[in-house]
């Protein structure tokens, strides 16, 4: 898209989230909704700060922030690693495609009070559900990222008589690379959607627990404060892995 | 409306875009006249505007400038009942029968079943199709599907046939077929098609008269009767007529024109 | 021996390799259960549990009406023209991404304990992806076929809804796919959070108790409720998904 008609695009989603943003405020002073019920964004945003110099809250932040750093870094690698093996061979990509694809269907969460009578209510249960949760999304990912490898470069490669090291390293790497982050961006996704969920079912620490408490004490402001941080957080961490990915995608010459 | 009046007026029809280098003038005061029941096709390079014309004169796009009107009236947006247009690309909808394609104009109007079911059946017996009217899309081959196409755009009786470029994705044999099969669809149904082609062959085989255009700024540069008798066998093809007329047609074409 | 006789066949044999593992002691029955306690659980809450059944279903097409009628007609209206749909095309998916889940105690707070905050946190859920698939769907047509049908005389409704539509069917029908599974998995984890009745509720509830038999039962029917969904939405793919207009409009 040209530079000039992208700033209508970005300019008109600023617009967007900036009249959500005003609708709340207004709706929130105006007496429109019940200030109980729907704080003013500007109270839940003082809030907010107040919270992020608070040493609890910033306990909370520790563990969930660990608890997703944690199953990340796990599930990531061991997911990729999984789709590549799946991709490379015919063989045991027949065998576990179909039970891999029911797997990815099945609504994954039911299974969190499994996790909680094996592993009890502390960090364990949390960072092996999100792995679980993360693991059928990136698995697939490592596998299409292999098969998106054009084929014909791989044969002209090796008509140029390229070692099996330079093949890996010139040519699937960097043809993989945008899928490759595909696949770390969302599992990064379903590993923060796993912990703060597991967090909210059954912990005694971190942000979900703390929302969940919220929620039940009817303290919005601090409830809504929560869930800004969370809601926030993730969108800046979405937005600039897609960066990169898009920023592969288009030097690969791959429309995004 | 007296036998022999002209169908289509367009006067001085001027389209002009603004771009980021200026002003592009795709046609410039283009004018003609097709009378009743005559087949008249236009010719030119690529870049001459014939489409765009066709487009103004289908109502599908407004002219800058100048005006076109269509059995009397004046052509600002698309008018089904006088105009019936052909694309280049049959566009029929892939999930209807070949019968409810031609019908979907009708459907559109609110016309009661059995009056639609007739009419596309008649058409579709133009076409010669008729055994073919369950079929979908794509069973057809392409040249079934633009007839398809023809007897949709012919299926509200208009006055005015518009076809640009429907026979250009077809090949040689397929196409050559086709101009005997519109020839006979033009006799039976007594439309007066424009038809906007950038073969100088089929512009002459097909018409009465030939308008040529140029582009740079899009313009007719000139308007040729076709004498060749009626009507036309495709032995006509190799006549010496036929080739005066198409060399002609080329160097007005490949010379710089004024 | 068809696929879905073998497939059968290892349901079976994984069942009866459950039961004996159970039998045998080398699992804990107290995480594990086994075939024979769920059996004894659908016999003892079985109509606590069929209701529920019922309960999550209604919760489930609820969310699912409001989502794929709300998705459709937002992502139609959106996809209309091209700068809204650049616009909003990003914000669609960048919500898809996040955590949903972190706004439900705030509709707990706003919609009480009971149903309606679990249709509204379902429908929430998977309206987004109905509503990007779409946008992307009618910005994908060929305009051509919009002009085609102008020139026949159709009026701004009628491309849109017969001709617009209908062409992105495709499209929407692979999002509607993704909404209902977003659905389910919304209403499931919703109940197993705040709620006072529903199949998450009572999973949760007996899981508290360590009634591993009902936990089971329990799970067993939201995979039932799970692969039903499935295989309708496949039908409905298979009917109308893009292998089907591919093949037509190649010819």
């Amino acid at each position: 898209m040209s530079g000039t008609a992208s700033w209508r695009v970005r300019g008109g989603q600023l617009l967007v989230v900036s009249a959500l943003a005003l609708a709340w405020e207004f709706a929130a002073r105006s007496g429109l909704a019940d200030p109980d019920i729907l704080p003013p964004l500007s109270k839940v945003c003082a809030i907010l700060w107040r919270l992020l110099h608070d040493a609890d809250f910033l306990a909370d932040v520790r563990i969930t922030g660990f608890e997703v750093l944690l199953a990340f870094a796990i599930v990531v690698p061991l997911g990729l690693a999984a789709g590549f093996l799946l991709g490379e061979s015919q063989r045991l990509e027949r065998a576990f495609g179909g039970p891999l694809q029911l797997l990815m269907s099945v609504p994954k969460s039911v299974f969190l009070p499994v996790f909680v009578l094996i592993f009890g209510i502390g960090i364990a249960q949390k960072v092996i559900f999100a792995i679980v949760l993360a693991f059928f999304i990136v698995v697939p990912t490592g596998l299409a990222a292999v098969h998106s490898v054009p084929h014909g470069l791989v044969v002209a490669a090796r008509a140029f008589g390229a070692t099996r090291a330079q093949i890996y390293g010139r040519i699937y790497l960097p043809a993989m690379a945008p899928l490759i982050v595909g696949g770390i961006r969302l599992g990064l996704i379903f590993v923060v959607h796993g912990v703060v969920f597991a967090e909210m079912y059954g912990s005694t620490g971190g942000i979900g627990r703390s929302i969940l408490g919220w929620g039940e004490a009817f303290q919005m402001d601090y409830l809504l404060s929560a869930v800004l941080l969370v809601l926030g957080a993730t969108v800046a961490l979405n937005e600039t892995i897609q960066a990169v990915e898009t920023r592969l995608r288009t030097r690969n010459g791959v429309a995004p | 409306m007296s036998q022999g009046s002209d169908v289509v007026v367009a006067r001085d029809v001027t389209k002009s875009f603004a771009t980021a280098t200026g002003t592009f003038v795709a046609l410039d005061r283009v004018s003609l006249t097709v009378p009743d029941h005559k087949f008249v096709s236009i010719v030119g390079p690529s870049g001459c505007g014939k489409s765009t014309l066709m487009q103004i004169i289908g109502g599908l796009t407004a002219a800058t400038t100048g005006e076109v009107t269509v059995d009397g009236l004046r052509i600002t947006e698309p008018r089904p009942d006088q105009i019936g247009i052909v694309f280049q690309d049959p566009l029929l909808l892939p999930w209807k029968s070949a019968r409810d394609n031609v019908e979907f104009p009708l459907a559109l109007r609110g016309e009661p079943k059995e009056k639609r079911r007739a009419r596309a059946r008649e058409l579709l017996a133009m076409v010669g199709l008729s055994d073919f009217a369950d079929s979908f899309p794509h069973q057809l081959s392409g040249g079934m599907r633009q007839r398809v196409a023809i007897a949709r755009g012919l299926v509200r009786h208009p006055r005015l046939l518009l076809m640009d470029e429907p026979f250009a994705a077809l090949d040689e044999q397929t196409r050559t077929r086709m101009w005997s099969e519109l020839l006979q669809i033009w006799s039976a149904s007594r439309a007066t098609v424009l038809f906007v082609t950038h073969s100088l062959v089929e512009a002459v085989y097909l018409a009465d008269e030939v308008l040529v255009m140029a582009a740079k700024p899009g313009r007719i540069i000139e308007r040729l009767a076709v004498d060749l008798p009626r009507p036309r066998s495709l032995d006509m093809l190799g006549s010496p007529a036929l080739g005066a007329l198409r060399n002609r047609i080329w160097h007005l074409i490949a010379e710089p024109q004024p | 021996m068809t696929r879905w006789g073998r497939n059968i066949l290892i349901g079976f044999a994984l069942l009866a390799l459950w039961e004996l593992l159970y039998r045998a002691g080398a699992l804990n029955p107290l995480l594990f259960g086994s075939p024979s306690l769920v059996l004894a659980a659908a016999l003892k809450d079985g109509g606590t549990f069929l209701a529920a059944f019922r309960v999550t279903g209604e919760e489930i097409l609820l969310a699912m009406a409001i989502a794929w009628v709300g998705g459709i007609l937002v992502g139609v209206a959106i996809g209309a023209s091209p700068l809204p749909a650049l616009i909003f095309a990003p914000i669609l998916s960048g919500v898809i991404a996040l955590p949903l889940v972190v706004l439900y105690p705030v509709l707990v707070a706003w919609l009480g304990i009971g149903m309606v905050s679990k249709i509204a946190y379902g429908a929430a859920g998977g309206f987004f992806p109905v509503a990007l698939a779409a946008l992307i769907g009618i910005r994908a047509i060929d305009p051509r076929y919009a002009e085609m049908a102008r020139a026949i005389g159709a009026s701004s409704l009628q491309i849109v809804v017969q001709v617009k539509m209908r062409l992105a069917l495709p499209a929407i029908v692979s999002g509607l796919k993704v909404g209902t599974s977003l659905v389910i998995i919304s209403v499931i984890q919703s109940e197993m959070l705040s709620a006072t009745d529903g199949l998450g509720f009572w999973i949760s509830y007996h899981r508290a108790l360590f009634n591993t038999g009902q936990v089971y039962l329990g799970i067993i029917l939201v995979l039932v409720t799970a692969a039903v969904a499935n295989i309708l939405l496949s039908t409905l793919e298979r009917k109308f998904g893009r292998a089907r207009v591919l093949a037509q409009a190649a010819g």
